[in-house]
């Protein structure tokens, strides 16, 4: 080890165990949400998927808002895509509290789906823990001692590339979870680095503000309203007839690409101001920059468009781009997905290892204690609260009212229990946690196979990544966390 | 490089917290203040690329903070640093 890397060790160890009690978590929510959309298409079984045409879908939309929303300022239309199959509606004065509806794709039909944060709620909580700005805070400190984490840890195992080909599960326990840390650490070191790097990039827009204040005097906003060009009007106030929207969709892909449309936002429809603006997908480039035009409503003419940005906010967005994997099509999802959970699984490893090191010098004092039950709680014990979550959804009745609320509470309680299971239990809770989470994987996925989920394909993939992380869990509970013995 | 030698100095540990945090963050800050005052390009240019940069000020003190030889070093170089920015940004 190198004289640096010996210094480093504390910060290394504790540093990287303190935060690995919320950096588990985060990860663990980050790598769902990379597939937000099928899992609020798993949370919401009502949700059809048909293929369409855009056009089809704009005109179906159109004839639902000018049914419903015909004196409203803002109409915002979603197209379907191939991950969400289904039309977004949205309508209302303000275009910041939009009254949101989601239609069926071929007939138009509103499709009343269940309340629910669906998948954005792993995003959510995995950007700000639901805490808002202040949660922004102590992601973006967890990411920072992350990434010091991370360049110590390179420092303290400089040997990393022979001991990345050596896996030894049958030698002591503290060797194999050092092989566990070594081996996860450095498969994922590049794909960590990287979006550990981003995220805090996204963050510290929150949380160090000193050039917002420097050149904007603190207005959060005017970054993005120097460089996001704004096509707008004061509604006239006289009424005009407006062109089909789909004519508009058409005049928007000639100009954005054909199937590149994600989105139209109407202001002031009916009136002889009125405009239409087309926005482009975002998935087929890695900067996260959405490309727009805005047309007159009534007389389809040109009324502005941007396809060019400032390339240093192109750069920036890139940041942006890599961290959400919005480009690059499932097989890059899927080793995003992966790799986070690699990363979870080399902290987890990490944090045992320092308590076994500590337990054999310490014994089974009170803080030691402690600390075992934080890990548990962090480890299988968010895994079991994100299950818990996805069984809340099932559980509780469709038409009940405030349940995306319940659902959340489930979360948070279920994790609550976790952590108290741990403090009661002791060292066993690990093992024990770890079987309930395999069990509550494999019942969920039978229980939503047997309840129509092999009919869409995105409740498909995620029963069987449940049915492969239950399978995965119970056979890391077995060799890893046997009862007596665990850590 | 090592820290056997300073393990004898009170708050030891609550020094070099500080010089991770209050540090990092005022060098960071001070950093940027002055790099939005000097840069000659659009203040928007600006914006995005001190955000690019706002992980490196906070990671290089956080790992300078429990790398010095000495806490009170730890604490005070990036401070000192930071005023130092700070009164670049005065004098122009």
């Amino acid at each position: 080890m190198s004289p640096l890397g010996k210094a480093l060790m504390g910060l290394h160890a504790w540093g990287g165990m303190i935060f690995s009690w919320l950096l588990i978590p985060v990860f663990i929510t980050g790598s769902i949400a990379v597939f937000e959309p099928e899992v609020s298409q798993w949370m919401q079984p009502e949700l059809t998927a048909h293929p369409t045409r855009p056009s089809n879908a704009v005109a179906l939309a159109e004839a639902h808002l000018n049914e419903h929303a015909s004196d409203q300022s803002f109409w915002r239309i979603r197209l379907p895509s191939e991950r969400e199959p289904h039309i977004g509606v949205a309508w209302g004065k303000n275009p910041r509290q939009l009254h949101e509806e989601t239609l069926d794709a071929v007939s138009g039909e509103p499709l009343h789906e269940r309340e629910t944060e669906g998948g954005h709620f792993f995003t959510h909580f995995h950007a700000d823990l639901l805490l808002g700005a202040p949660g922004r805070w102590i992601v973006g400190a967890a990411g920072i001692v992350m990434l010091a984490a991370l360049v110590s840890g390179i420092l303290i195992h400089h040997r990393f590339f022979a001991e990345f080909f050596t896996l030894r599960p049958r030698a002591g326990k503290r060797r194999a979870w050092l092989d566990v840390h070594n081996l996860t650490g450095v498969a994922s070191l590049p794909f960590l680095l990287m979006i550990t790097y981003t995220g805090c990039v996204i963050l510290a827009e929150t949380f160090m503000p000193a050039a917002t204040r420097a050149l904007y005097d603190g207005n959060p906003r005017a970054n993005r309203a120097e460089v996001v060009k704004s096509f707008e009007r004061k509604p006239s106030g006289v009424p005009a007839g407006m062109l089909p929207l789909a004519t508009h969709l058409a005049a928007a892909e000639a100009i954005l690409g054909e199937g590149k449309v994600s989105s139209l936002l109407v202001r002031h429809p009916g009136d002889r101001n009125g405009l239409v603006q087309a926005y482009r997908h975002v998935d087929d480039r890695l900067a996260a920059v959405s490309d727009h035009v805005t047309f007159d409503a009534a007389n389809g003419t040109l009324f502005g468009q941007q396809t060019e940005w400032n390339p240093m906010t192109y750069a920036y967005r890139a940041q942006v781009g890599l961290h959400t994997a919005h480009f690059g099509g499932l097989s890059l999802r899927w080793l995003y997905f992966l790799s986070g959970l690699l990363g979870a699984l080399m902290m987890a490893a990490g944090t045992a290892l320092l308590l076994r090191k500590r337990r054999q010098r310490a014994g089974e004092d009170r803080p030691q204690r402690l600390l075992d039950a934080l890990g548990a709680a962090s480890i299988p014990g968010s895994i079991l609260a994100s299950l818990a979550y996805l069984a809340a959804n099932r559980l509780i009745p469709a038409e009940t009212g405030g349940r995306e609320t319940l659902e959340i509470a489930a979360f948070f309680s279920v994790w609550a229990i976790t952590l108290i299971h741990a403090l009661l239990r002791r060292r066993r809770a690990w093992h024990e946690q770890f079987v309930a989470a395999s069990a509550a994987c494999v019942l969920l996925a039978l229980a939503d196979t047997y309840s129509g989920g092999l009919v869409d394909a995105a409740r498909r993939g995620v029963d069987l990544t449940l049915l492969a992380t239950g399978a995965l869990l119970f056979a890391s509970s077995r060799r890893f966390f046997r009862t007596g013995d665990a850590t | 490089m090592t820290r056997k030698s300073d393990k004898n100095v009170r708050f030891d540990l609550p020094l070099r917290l500080g010089a991770a945090t209050l540090g990092g963050y005022a060098l960071c800050w001070s950093l940027f203040v002055l790099l939005c005052a000097w840069l000659p390009f659009s203040k928007a240019t600006v914006w995005y690329f001190t955000g690019q940069l706002a992980p490196l000020p906070l990671l290089g003190v956080l790992l300078w903070a429990f790398a010095a030889h000495g806490a009170w070093r730890a604490l005070l170089w990036p401070l000192a640093l930071a005023a130092g920015l700070y009164l670049l940004v005065l004098i122009r």
